[in-house]
């Protein structure tokens, strides 16, 4: 299998006894601090196994060895499934997988250049985007239908995304259960059936925590019931440093890790075996500003930190990069080219998300295509060097001798690919040559691209009776609740 | 007297959270009209420490340390303001997140930099109903009214808060705002809010243009 | 000293791949060789042992005299400014940046247009380059092309001493003579000869030539250095693909082949020579045919080359921050990041590339601001993490507990500076404030920069009978050859 991006750890920041000490940190937090959980159901479980629940407060004590046993009971290895099984993403610690980034709530229009509210044609559009592009395996629907019926808005993104490209589909809008009862239908519905679905689950839910120390009610009913039905979980802590959780990196990494080890003990309790992944982004909040600072080196160290500490326990890591840059630019790229590096230099397994800028809430078309540049450096970076026979290639030396060339021997041509990065969207063209080719800067490369992908690539449909009952769903939720009353998702 | 009114600016320049409290009764004690501490020692050193912070001379977590400084500060010192005296001339806002929504980073941001900028924040937290927003803010007396929301399925409540304050003759009383991350300009205009900004620090922005202050 | 402290580099060669390297590279100095063009550098490795053919000018190198001269006293290499606090200590546990140079183009800073360079350019790099938080060692970033070429080499220096105290290195000797000029108006600067050995303010650039080439005037101009006590960095460049194996490793290992008989050279000639093992290993592009100096393995060959160096007991000085394309941009920022990530967690000892583009040949002044953010950034991955009990916080996550905020504890603030990246240019501000204020760009911000630096005085003005002593000494030079 070789999608994804093959593994080499190129960065490593935390020894085993600095991991040891945050796992204490945190299991201490969860024995002697607790955790407020807003969900009963979840309360219950706990409370079943033994943890101390103050049902007034909502707060819970979790003793360690609860949390020992549900790790023990953790999927290690889990795979995100494609309709089209070449696009699986299987999470086993030798791959890395980057995702898109999700529901952006504005977009700038391609050809208008207009910042307005997304659409489901956006929504669409950048599905086929994410299709297309080699670098980019899972895919996260990019913005929220902003123009569809407030309580079907969620289900049009995920109908959208499963129509408009074959790779996994990760979304973040499973927050209360009815919503997840209706996605996870759909999921079934695009796998070929229930069966099917849980054998190779094409879709699946990143839940965030709520830091510092709390679980949202709505979220963790909906948990147990994804956990149940098979559709895999990430859940993500999210301390900002500074704000919501200690200025120090690793304090609020005890912090969130407190938190993700709650949601994974109680869904293992509810549900053995279940698919749960590690998912951590500590972007600290920027105190002149105000912003969350995405991209910014401590967020790429969080994650590296994240995925460090998550192997450390088994489980495969989700982490987050985004920007803070309000266009495509130089900003743009010191941003994402950093909180890209670093995880993925760490090997982390899943890595969200491209293509969004202003801290994830609007859509640049032309960044998709960009960031999706980045990462293939990336890629090249890790992948590194090594030296044998075959690559010191000293008999060629010989051959070759002082002062002529390598350009003719078939050695070069056998290795120029494998070991050589091949930019798509870099023009390494002389001055000249650019310059009589329109001058064209990279941002206007990336445009072009993005309207050719849009003109030229198609995705091979679902079957019509799938698309027929997917809609019939969203047509069933809209009758429903025809005034929006269902708990949204949280735009961040 | 001046002495104690330098001393308790400084104590918030200097965001002496633990010692502001001592400093301030020993004033009292000594005779200082807790009107000028308030207003000359403690809100004058506010206000600088939120100056310096807009130049970004200042990181938040200082102006965070100052406000909470101001804040004991001032708790000390209020209930000794003579009731018929000069009053104080205070713009006060009223925050909350919406209901059903849980959010309040954002909010707690904009009531951190108001509180810096001078201005007396209520603010009821989270989830709340909108008629309790309209009647803490007719209680207080508040100029502004702050709303915010999350989750684009929470927006509606903003318009309805906006419906009941008008159908109550609320909208000439005092301002609304609002805020959120998918809370855009185009958002504001429609549900005919009083205006809306990207980020706590624009919000004071808005705040000072809507109580008559210069920006 | 100046320079980012190394807290640990994040190596790409095993040591399995080192001895492998270093085994090719000494097997094949023994079986094929380099072509020496200096007679001196022949006469040297003749009497040492080697086997030397006078009619191809190849000498092969016996293993032994290598292991020697490698295993020899190590010759620390200090650069030192005419401002002693910024001198650069290449102690092999820190990382220095230093400008790219000589570009022939510049984009003018106020029209935008992409023309050829003159000597107020360099004057200006100078100055911006002064204001640079991560610019350790000044490299004339242009060569002023308002000069005749008979003199231009010197011109470049004298501009150069003229606008920063710091250190200056850059690729100048082209024959012994020329090295000695150099290194008279150094000693003019510095005080004598004397002076100038126990602090050398400048130091140069010998490029070989691949595959395993030694140009004649450039190894007597190393000579000449050394005896001066001059450090010399020996530039090694085969272009994998062209001039070397396309295979990164098998491209090191040519590379090596070549340092490594400068550096049996050189020691012979001078056994205290302070030496530095230059290296710019970018492949060709096969689909355009120019060289791909932003490349990911431009920087991976870097960070390896630096563990060979380090293994041979010499500091490295690599490329870094390089692009192929000619203006600032979303490419140039892809490039240079792909490319100065790995020398930067590699722990190089000089990295040399900001500010230029176009595979270093046209200067952009607000690149320079832009790259210092850029190594910024990188410096802060590289710091990475501190774990104990006062950055665990345990007792300040109780003391905040359930849903409040960290904002207000001291904590925060006393941690604030060493845990986060301040930026200088990055913008975070929310949409609208950055809209309302002009939706400026990065490369607008980095522009306000460039004229701040250039309104700032000169530190350490030359007194002008220095500048009188180096004009006549161009003079001389500019005299028609007797």
């Amino acid at each position: 299998m070789e999608y994804g991006i093959k593994r080499g750890v190129r960065f490593e920041i935390l020894s085993k006894t600095d991991l040891e000490r945050i796992h204490a940190a945190s299991l201490h937090v969860l024995e002697k601090v607790g955790i407020r959980i807003g969900s009963a159901a979840t309360r219950k479980v706990l409370r079943d196994h033994g943890c101390v629940v103050d049902e007034a407060s909502t707060l819970v004590k979790i003793p360690p060895a609860l949390v020992k046993e549900a790790l023990g009971k953790a999927k290690r290895t889990i795979t995100l499934a494609a309709r089209d099984p070449t696009y699986d993403a299987r999470l086993d610690g030798t791959r890395s997988y980057v995702t898109a980034n999700g529901n952006g709530a504005m977009t700038v229009d391609l050809d208008s250049r207009e910042r307005r509210p997304s659409t489901k044609d956006d929504l669409e559009k950048s599905s086929r985007v994410i299709d297309y592009l080699g670098n980019v395996h899972v895919h996260w629907p990019m913005v929220s239908s902003m123009d569809q019926p407030p309580a079907t808005v969620h289900l049009h993104d995920l109908e959208g995304s499963l129509n408009n490209t074959v790779k996994h589909v990760m979304y973040e809008t499973g927050v209360t259960l009815p919503d997840a009862k209706r996605l996870t239908e759909m999921g079934y519905l695009a796998a070929g059936g229930e069966e099917e679905y849980r054998r190779r689950p094409v879709t699946s839910c990143l839940q965030c925590t709520f830091a510092p120390l709390q679980l949202d009610g709505g979220v963790m009913d909906a948990s147990l019931f994804f956990a149940r039905a098979g559709v895999p979980l990430v859940f993500f802590g999210m301390p900002q440093p500074g704000a919501t959780g200690p200025a120090t990196l690793v304090g609020s990494l005890v912090v969130g890790n407190a938190e993700v080890l709650a949601s994974l003990t109680a869904v293992q309790l509810h549900a053995p075996g279940a698919a749960v992944i590690y998912g951590m982004g500590n972007a600290p909040l920027d105190m002149r500003t105000t912003v969350r600072s995405g991209g910014s080196p401590e967020h790429a160290l969080s994650g590296a930190m994240a995925t460090e500490l998550a192997h450390w326990y088994g489980l495969p890591s989700c982490v987050g990069v985004s920007a803070t840059a309000k266009e495509p630019g130089d900003q743009a790229v010191l941003e994402y080219f950093t909180g890209l590096s670093g995880p993925l230099l760490a090997g982390a397994d899943l890595m969200c998300g491209v293509g969004l800028l202003e801290d994830s809430s609007c859509l640049y078309f032309e960044q998709i295509v960009i960031d999706d540049e980045i990462v293939g450096a990336i890629a090249r970076l890790i992948r590194g060097d090594r030296a044998d026979e075959e690559t010191l290639a000293l008999d060629l030396i010989e051959k070759v001798g002082p002062g002529r060339n390598f350009l003719a021997q078939r050695h070069t041509l056998q290795h120029v690919k494998s070991d050589h990065f091949m930019p798509n969207l870099i023009d390494r063209r002389s001055y000249e040559t650019w310059a009589a080719d329109g001058a064209k800067s990279m941002v206007v490369r990336a445009q072009e691209k993005t309207r050719w992908i849009l003109a030229n690539h198609e995705v091979p449909p679902l079957p019509a009776d799938i698309r027929k009952e997917l809609r019939g769903v969203i047509e069933t939720a809209r009758r429903s609740h025809p005034d929006a009353r269902g708990r949204g998702t949280p735009v961040a | 007297m001046a002495d104690y009114v330098a001393r308790l600016k400084q104590a918030v320049i200097d965001y002496d959270m633990e010692g502001v409290e001592k400093l301030a009764r020993e004033a009292l004690d000594q005779g200082l009209d807790p009107l000028d501490g308030i207003e000359k020692g403690l809100a004058a050193g506010i206000r600088e420490v939120g100056q310096r912070f807009g130049a970004g001379d200042l990181f938040l977590p200082e102006l965070v340390m100052a406000a909470e400084t101001m804040r004991t500060g001032v708790a000390v010192l209020e209930p000794h303001v003579k009731k018929d005296g000069r009053a104080r001339v205070v713009h006060r806002v009223v925050l909350a997140t919406v209901q059903d929504d849980i959010h309040e980073i954002g909010k707690n941001l904009v009531a951190t930099l108001l509180t810096a900028n001078g201005f007396e924040v209520v603010d009821l937290g989270v989830n709340q109903p909108g008629d309790s927003i309209l009647q803490k803010a007719q209680e207080v007396g508040a100029e502004l009214v702050g709303v915010s929301a999350l989750m684009t399925t929470s927006m509606p409540r903003m318009k309805e808060l906006l419906s009941s304050a008008e159908s109550k003759g609320d909208r000439s009383r005092r301002k609304y705002i609002v805020g959120g991350a998918p809370v855009t300009d185009q958002y504001a205009k429609e549900i005919r809010a009083d205006g809306t900004a990207g980020d706590a620090s624009g919000a004071v922005v808005l705040a000072r243009n809507l109580v008559g202050e210069r920006a | 000293m100046t320079g980012i402290p190394i807290r640990r580099p994040y190596p790409v060669l095993t040591k399995e791949d080192i001895r492998q390297i270093h085994e090719a590279a000494a097997a094949g100095l023994e079986r094929v060789g380099v072509q020496v063009g200096s007679a001196e550098g022949r006469r040297l490795l003749r009497e040492a042992g080697a086997t030397v053919d006078e009619t191809t000018e190849v000498a092969k190198i016996p293993r032994a005299l290598v292991d020697e001269i490698v295993k020899a006293r190590k010759v620390r290499v200090v650069l030192r400014g005419r401002d002693a606090s910024q001198d650069a200590d290449l102690d092999f546990n820190h990382v220095h940046l230093c400008n790219d140079g000589t570009g022939p183009l510049t984009l003018d800073f106020e029209s935008g247009e992409r023309r050829l360079s003159t000597s107020e350019d360099l004057a200006q790099s100078a100055r911006v380059s002064n204001a640079l938080e991560n610019l350790h060692v000044f490299w004339p970033m242009v060569t002023a092309q308002d000069v005749p070429p008979s003199v231009r080499d010197y011109v470049d220096l004298k501009v150069s001493l003229m606008n920063t105290p710091k250190h200056i290195l850059y690729a100048s000797g082209a024959s012994g003579d020329q090295a000695r000029r150099l290194v008279r108006m150094a000693a003019a600067v510095a005080g004598g000869e004397k002076a100038l050995r126990r602090r050398p303010i400048i130091s140069s650039v010998q490029t070989t030539i691949a595959p395993l080439q030694h140009d004649g005037g450039m190894m007597d101009a190393a000579f000449a250095f050394g005896a001066a006590g001059v450090p010399a960095a020996i530039f090694t460049m085969p272009t994998p693909g062209a001039s070397g194996p396309v295979t990164l490793a098998g491209s090191v290992a040519v590379a090596a082949m070549e340092f490594l008989a400068a550096m049996v050279e050189c020691r012979l000639a001078n056994p205290r020579s302070p030496l530095i093992w230059g290296c710019g290993l970018a492949p060709l592009d096969m689909r355009t045919t120019t060289r791909a100096s932003g490349s990911p393995e431009h920087g991976l060959t870097g960070a390896a080359v630096t563990q060979m160096a380090h293994f041979y007991g010499v500091p490295s000085l690599v490329g870094g921050f390089d692009a192929t394309t000619s203006v600032p941009g979303t490419q140039a920022a892809i490039e240079k990041f792909s490319q100065g990530l790995s020398v930067v967690l590699g722990g190089a000892d000089l990295i040399v590339g900001l500010g230029l583009l176009e595979d270093a040949k046209t200067l952009s002044l607000e690149q320079l601001f832009i790259d210092d953010e850029m190594v910024r950034m990188i410096r802060r991955i590289a710091d990475g993490i501190v774990v104990n009990e006062e950055t665990l916080a345990l007792d300040v996550i109780e003391k905040v507990g359930i849903g409040k905020t960290f904002l207000g504890q001291r904590h925060t603030m006393q941690h604030l500076r060493e845990e986060q990246f301040i930026p200088r240019l990055i913008d975070r501000r929310s949409y609208d404030l950055w809209a309302r204020d002009g939706r400026r760009s990065l490369e607008d911000r980095a522009r306000e920069k460039v004229k701040e630096a250039l309104a700032a005085p000169v530190p350490f003005p030359l007194e002008p009978d220095v500048v009188g002593r180096l004009d006549a000494i161009i003079q001389e030079a500019a005299a028609p050859a007797a």
